[in-house]
């Protein structure tokens, strides 16, 4: 009997023990944060997802917040950071997998590489083929894959491109009728040595049979020296998979020099950036084939601040922000003229500094600090307008000191 | 059912005198590890005043900051985590040593054992509930204890010095204990239902060479090689499954392992363990 008594309360121990050890942790998580709207659409602040830190005593927890509440890395089971390890953190990405999984299966890439419209989803992959030799001879193969929305039926096609390039990434593809425009930063195929101008290359493909019309190489009309090269980055766009009427790119000048010799490798060289003054985007126009060229007015010298571009069928927006004060500068499309300029200091939008910035649907999403917390300010890209104010605050005051949390970025879903 | 919970009790007995002296070693490591990391912080704080100048705690932590228990824990990591290692070990030895004991042990108990009027297959779950009550009882212990070990701490470090922290961050944030002891229900049961379908393909392996010696031996160890090799397969597959397929694969092949490791287990102890 004794064995029995000893063995009961050694059973009661254990889940007595581990229940309310589940049970506490469960019922103490820690501090919850959420997104409050203070003033305009809350549907803006449920766009919004904000990444930071948060101090609890001797460990800076990682902390997601959302107009619906906080989730801490640490928080997460075992499954959700394995769902996050393998699920994409791209907005994009992530809409078009709920959509549509069994499109999506198995094949991500980048938003860039997708397009969308209401009947159809378009994927393009960049295959090389290397001919048996194992070597890169510079041959690659498109592989497209199409998705009818409404019936659900899926298409796939190959097209050979019939330059030898050494591709580097996909900049955009848009669907334009029966073709698929491929926008492709691509070097000149070179076998050994250093590599020459990069190339912005176009092709269309016929989503009939695969042919491949032509490849435009287009001409940004630099006259670059032996020694100059350009860098391209895509302007921030609302939805990279939707239609688009333009491809927009940023272009940065830089200026190379051989390394000195005995640390050279062959195809190692340094590279030293010009400070850009002057920016440029390159506007090239899907249905007519055209391309145009911004030249913005140049950046004074003091300026000491972060430049972002965003761009849309609409226009091209230049964002000039410190801590102190955002300059934006509009110009519509497609005829290139200054549109709007809207010029706001922290203390216009009641805020001490500011800090970030996220691009929406001509929208840019501010976060700054106010009255010591984290908030997020929305602007009307085309009017100039605050339609948002956002805060982030404790769901319970008591056990949550928002001071102690920080907001390092901050994303919009589109 | 009676005669099962005689069966647990028996094996919780067999094992009693071990099973303390284990529980008895974390008790007192982690006591007196903790109590010598706070003392020899202590001193070292106020030769460090004296040093220095500082004439208050308060002063002492705003030039060098507070100590956290998990700081002051790491100290002397040893007397921490090695009764911890050493339990783990010596469970790991028992699950083996549970099923050997009985052939190897004094007077061959297993002549008495598997002569018992009864299903020769309530041992088998007698073991295997004696093993999980092992493993969660030192659990159990350990999650007792570190409430205990934190107040220890709170009442020895002068108030200023000390950095307040809970039970459950300081876990989450513990290398081993973030695995031994899961705030998340969902992982807890995870990790104990994963080390539970574990136990049972071991106990199937051994009774293979229970039941066949050297061949069994070999068939046991093949039978352990290709349920790790199938049970961790899906993870290979995430270049054409979703996370929740993955997870429902693995969810169901764990499933599976375990009911065939009960049906061999079952099969052998009925059929092909003579004695």
């Amino acid at each position: 009997m004794k064995r029995y008594f000893i063995a009961a309360i050694f059973v009661g121990f254990i889940v007595l023990a581990i229940g309310l050890y589940l049970g506490l942790a469960a019922a103490s998580p820690l501090p919850s944060f959420r997104i409050e709207t203070l003033e305009g659409d809350s549907e803006e602040g449920k766009a919004l997802r904000l990444m930071g830190i948060f101090e609890n005593g001797p460990y800076n927890e990682t902390v997601e917040i959302t107009a619906e509440g906080s989730k801490y890395a640490v928080e997460r089971s075992v499954y959700e950071r394995f769902r996050y390890s393998l699920t994409p953190d791209i907005p994009e990405l992530e809409r078009l997998i709920a959509a549509y999984p069994g499109f999506m299966r198995g094949k991500y890439f980048s938003s860039a590489n997708y397009y969308q419209d209401e009947e159809w989803l378009v994927r393009l992959r960049v295959q090389d083929t290397y001919a048996g030799s194992g070597i890169k001879e510079g041959r690659y193969k498109f592989m497209v894959d199409m998705l009818d929305k409404k019936n659900g039926q899926k298409r796939s096609l190959a097209a050979e491109v019939p330059d030898r390039l050494d591709i580097r990434k996909v900049m955009d593809i848009q669907k334009l009728g029966d073709t698929l425009a491929v926008a492709l930063l691509a070097y000149p195929f070179q076998q050994s040595g250093f590599h020459d101008i990069a190339e912005l290359r176009i092709y269309h493909v016929s989503l009939e049979n695969g042919q491949i019309s032509d490849g435009e190489k287009l001409d940004f009309g630099l006259n670059l020296q032996a020694n100059q090269d350009i860098r391209l980055y895509e302007v921030s766009v609302p939805d990279s998979t939707a239609s688009q009427k333009y491809l927009l790119l940023e272009a940065t000048l830089l200026e190379t020099e051989p390394m000195p010799a005995g640390n050279a490798s062959n195809n190692v060289r340094l590279e030293r950036t010009i400070p850009t003054r002057e920016h440029r985007i390159f506007i090239y126009e899907y249905e007519t084939g055209k391309m145009n060229t911004l030249t913005l007015p140049s950046v004074s010298p003091e300026f000491d601040g972060n430049i972002q571009f965003y761009g849309d069928d609409g226009g091209i927006v230049r964002l000039m922000m410190t801590g102190e004060e955002i300059h934006l500068s509009r110009y519509r499309l497609p005829d290139l003229r200054p549109d709007n300029e809207i010029q706001l200091t922290a203390a216009d939008l009641k805020a001490e500094s500011l800090e970030k910035t996220a691009w929406g649907k001509d929208r840019l999403y501010i976060l700054h600090t106010a009255r010591g917390l984290p908030a997020v300010t929305a602007l009307e890209l085309s009017s100039g307008n605050v339609v948002y104010r956002g805060a982030v605050t404790a769901a319970k005051a008591a056990s949550a000191n928002p001071e102690n949390l920080r907001i390092s970025y901050m994303t919009v879903r589109p | 059912m009676i005669r099962y919970i005689k069966l647990v009790l028996m094996e919780l007995h067999r094992f009693w005198k071990i099973y303390a002296a284990l529980a008895a070693i974390t008790v007192i490591s982690q006591t007196a590890g903790l109590w010598m990391s706070i003392r020899s912080h202590i001193k070292r704080v106020h030769w460090e005043m004296e040093l220095t100048s500082i004439g208050t705690y308060a002063e002492f932590a705003k030039t060098y900051g507070r100590t956290s228990f998990r700081s002051i824990v790491s100290f002397n990591e040893l007397f921490f985590m090695g009764p911890v290692m050493i339990c783990i070990a010596v469970l790991l030895i028992y699950v083996f040593l549970i099923w050997y004991r009985d052939w190897y042990g004094k007077n061959a108990f297993v002549y008495r054992l598997l002569m018992l009027p009864a299903s020769r297959f309530r041992l088998f779950w007698a073991k295997l509930t004696a093993i999980m009550l092992f493993v969660l009882g030192l659990v159990a212990l350990q999650i007792v204890l570190l409430p205990l070990l934190m107040a220890m701490y709170r009442q020895m470090m002068p108030a200023e010095l000390s950095l307040a922290e809970s039970v459950f961050s300081y876990v989450r944030h513990h290398i081993v204990f973030q695995i031994l002891l899961p705030p998340h229900a969902a992982d807890f049961f995870l990790y104990y239902g994963l080390g539970f379908v574990a136990v049972t393909v071991v106990f199937a392996a051994i009774l293979m060479e229970r039941a066949w010696r050297l061949k069994g031996l070999i068939a046991g160890i093949l039978y352990v090689s290709a349920a790790t090799l199938v049970m961790t397969f899906p993870l290979s597959l995430d270049y054409v499954l979703y996370p929740h397929e993955i997870w429902g694969l693995m969810g169901g092949i764990g499933l599976v392992l375990f009911l065939a490791s009960v049906w061999i287990s079952r099969t052998l102890l009925a059929k092909k363990i003579t004695v």
